[in-house]
């Protein structure tokens, strides 16, 4: 596979293998919307007393995919911030559901083929999921014509693979296994960063059990954990008439486990949490739901910092009303935000900055840790066409001239020159000398593509 | 340095908004602001970290890049050099600030690099006015009719001095000087050969001990402070190297076949405006083609037309020539390339 572009943005505050266990919060917040998921059908009154595991919500646009509750209680449904509460609930049990009551009389008759695909979406795992074409959530009933499990997240900062496979091996491979079997025993494409350390020894020892698996060597570059760029470079794009290929992350292999094995509704996450902005870095294992104030009180500092909901180069800010953690995150980046003003910052040799190109004396120094801050470091300007963004690209694509036919409106030729094969991995925006805001322009770009469709 | 934020602060309002007093000279207070203090934007979009290099940084690497030139080129000629660059700042720039404010848009850093290119490509002996009329036919119709920096389709300090040149052809070129000579009127490098075939020794012409521009007799310096631009990746290394690699290729060629017309490569190479041209000019990102393929023809091409200028016209130099007719073709170049690399994505989308 040929690799192109990429780009590691060395932030400070890795996250380290470290996993904190917060006490059961006192009041859960569950917010009715997510990443990819706005679930507007509710199944729950207001003011029920509802058991863990239960459904309380669905995304009719998104193959009904179930909210969760992650503990009993009763619920509150709060319309105006979009989320429902659980006051005083209780530390969940653990227990495996009663699955021949939790499905649905439809997924009773299914024969045991289907009963899995419906276990996996009643009990949450199939969120983990995505379609490595366009990147939405795949038909649960569909036949897939590979999977792509990416095994590492390379962004800064998302769970790390030490982290989440600490003592959960076996539950990995058993995990496996299922998506496996559950994919009709189709080839598992499992995609490795070189080099590693303990869990990727291990990993390696797994693939050496099963034929199925197709290990698929990455290098260590964000954004090649991306399973839709991995799914172009494997050549799965040019095959769609095969059936969907799926893809999905470490998370999701032990989700898939936790469901299909145990039985157990997937309600708790193990998200990292950390950035220059973040007093201490480490993973946290918590419930959906769990406030977000209380979960990121022994992280703040006294300088104020933007709470990113997934990594600081594709994540976007938590709304202000957002009050507990959606079911759908993975991390919290906390980037500082830029309150002093650099002086003559342009003329700065640049021992402690980190750039793209290498106009800055800190490209010479051995790797370090950058303290980014969310200032815009210049000023806009028309492009002048440097390319940056171009070599950043893992998609290969032109930012440079795609940025331009989008801002005329011409998005047809958009199109041809790779419009919709933008990932928004968001390296474009970050190189850009003329501090353009290429990714969102692409982004605002292919929707106004499909709308006029 | 607080007290100045205080002052910027203090000031800012009379020069913003719909009520500011000096509301039109807003973009000269903004460049005098930003480049001091960063701009106090924050990012609203992913991503929310963003890179260090800005505009103001890449143009400053060019002219980092370019202090070999310039300090080399005051050496040289003295005092005389350094009021050459001042008239050619002072009266861009205020065509260029004049711009701004008409378009009620921001001053540019790209004219810091033009301001300085274009005394640097002129002969020691050009009048100061000949280089403010010249540096403001470069800006004005080199630039800003096309809309300013990052839409101008030549080159505008060659744009200007193809303007002198053509307008004042006597002082353009036979006014040359020796370096700390006195006397006027020697011949450059490149008439020399045109003239009498005579070859200019080659350990002159890198330490810059001939007649010549100011910025473009010292060609170590050049070399230089071009393999700086390319390491640092401010400008690409396609362009110099294929433009260079083709005039060194033809002129051997041609050099073996017709030795009285044509120099040969080593020569080529070193003598007139050729690195310069290649190293400052050539790869500016705006002018020249974006695509790669499109770089090593744009290079290649301008290449091939140095040489022919050079041996075959009545011009004694090239480079400038073929760098302006190559930015026309820029464009072309670009949308060929394109047509061909993007086949197999319209036949899959």
């Amino acid at each position: 596979m040929n690799f192109k572009g990429g780009y590691n943005v060395s932030l400070d505050g890795k996250p380290s293998d470290e996993i904190n266990r917060p006490p059961f919060p006192k009041v859960i917040y569950l917010p009715l919307f997510s990443k990819r998921f706005t679930f507007t059908d509710l199944l729950v009154p207001d003011g029920a007393a509802v058991f863990e595991g239960q459904a309380l919500a669905k995304d009719p646009a998104n193959f009904s995919v179930p909210l969760l509750a992650p503990a009993s209680g009763t619920v509150k449904i709060d319309r105006e911030r979009r989320s429902i509460t659980i006051d005083n609930p209780q530390s969940p049990a653990g227990g495996a559901l009663k699955i021949e009551e939790a499905l649905s009389e439809g997924a009773k008759k299914a024969g045991p083929e289907g009963r899995r695909r419906h276990a996996l979406l009643r009990l949450g795992a199939w969120q983990y999921f995505s379609d490595a074409a366009t990147g939405k959530l795949p038909d649960p009933f569909g036949t897939p014509h590979a999977v792509i499990v990416s095994v590492s997240h390379l962004e800064p900062f998302l769970p790390g693979t030490e982290a989440l496979l600490k003592d959960r091996m076996p539950q990995f491979e058993k995990g496996l296994e299922h998506i496996h079997a559950v994919s009709g025993n189709k080839t598992v494409y499992l995609a490795l960063p070189r080099g590693g350390a303990k869990a990727a020894i291990q990993i390696r020892d797994i693939v050496k059990r099963h034929s199925w698996i197709q290990p698929v060597d990455i290098p260590a570059k964000y954004p090649f954990d991306n399973v839709r760029v991995l799914a172009r470079l494997l050549g799965f794009d040019k095959k769609q008439n095969n059936g969907p290929v799926w893809g999905c992350s470490t998370e999701g292999v032990l989700a898939v486990d936790l469901a299909l094995r145990s039985s157990k509704p997937c309600v708790s996450r193990t998200i990292s949490v950390g950035g220059p902005g973040a007093k201490k870095a480490e993973h946290v294992e918590v419930c959906t739901g769990y406030p977000l104030a209380d979960l990121l009180k022994p992280y703040q500092s006294s300088v104020p910092a933007r709470i990113i909901n997934g990594g600081a180069l594709s994540g976007d800010a938590i709304p202000a009303d957002q009050m507990g953690l959606d079911a759908e995150c993975l991390g919290l980046t906390l980037v500082p935000e830029q309150e002093k003003r650099e002086i003559l910052a342009f003329a700065h040799p640049g021992f402690s900055k980190h750039a793209f190109s290498n106009t800055f004396l800190g490209n010479l120094r051995p790797p370090f840790r950058e303290r980014y801050t969310t200032g815009i470091r210049g000023e806009h300007r028309p492009c002048i066409s440097c390319c940056f963004c171009e070599a950043a690209c893992p998609s290969r694509l032109m930012p440079h001239l795609l940025h331009k036919y989008v801002e005329k409106n011409r998005l047809e030729e958009a199109d041809r020159f790779g419009l919709n094969l933008c990932v928004q991995c968001g390296l474009c925006s970050h190189v850009c000398t003329s501090k353009i805001e290429i990714k969102q322009i692409l982004l605002e770009g292919q929707q106004k593509f499909l709308q006029e469709r | 340095m607080k007290f100045l934020l205080a002052l910027f602060d203090k000031y800012r309002p009379e020069f913003e908004g719909k009520k500011g007093k000096y509301k039109a000279l807003k973009p000269l207070f903004e460049v005098m602001e930003y480049v001091i203090f960063y701009p106090s934007a924050r990012v609203q979009y992913a991503p929310h970290v963003r890179d260090p290099l800005d505009l103001k940084r890449f143009m400053g690497m060019v002219l980092l890049a370019m202090m070999p030139c310039i300090l080399s080129a005051v050496y040289f000629f003295g005092p005389r050099v350094v009021a050459m660059i001042l008239v050619s700042y002072t009266v861009g720039g205020i065509c260029e600030v004049l711009f701004a404010i008409i378009r009620k848009g921001e001053i540019h850093e790209g004219f810091f690099v033009t301001g300085m290119i274009f005394p640097l490509i002129l002969p020691p002996t050009t009048p100061l006015w000949m280089v403010a009329v010249g540096i403001l036919f470069g800006v004005f119709f080199g630039k800003e009719v096309f809309g300013g920096t990052g839409r101008n389709i030549f080159n505008p300090a060659l744009v200007g001095r193809i303007f002198v040149t053509i307008a004042f052809p006597a002082a353009m070129t036979t006014q040359w000087k020796m370096p700390f000579a006195d006397a006027v009127s020697s011949a450059t490098p490149m008439s020399l050969f045109k003239m009498q075939q005579v070859l200019t020794p080659y350990k002159d012409l890198i330490m810059g001990n001939t007649a010549g521009s100011i910025g473009e007799i010292f060609h170590g310096g050049i070399l230089i402070g071009g393999i700086f631009l390319m390491i640092t990746s401010v400008s690409n290394w396609r362009i110099p190297v294929s433009y260079l690699g083709t005039v060194l290729i033809f002129s051997w060629i041609g050099a073996t076949l017709s030795p009285e017309k044509i120099a040969p490569p080593l020569f080529q190479f070193l003598a007139g405006g050729l690195l310069f041209g290649a190293m400052f000019m050539a790869t500016d990102p705006v002018t020249a083609p974006f695509t790669r393929i499109g770089k090593y023809i744009f290079g290649a091409c301008c290449g091939i037309l140095t040489v022919l200028i050079r041996s075959y016209s009545g011009y004694v130099e090239g480079v400038m020539f073929s760098i302006v007719i190559m930015n026309a073709f820029t464009p072309f170049i670009d949308q060929v390339v394109l047509s061909f690399q993007y086949k197999q994505v319209q036949v899959t989308s």
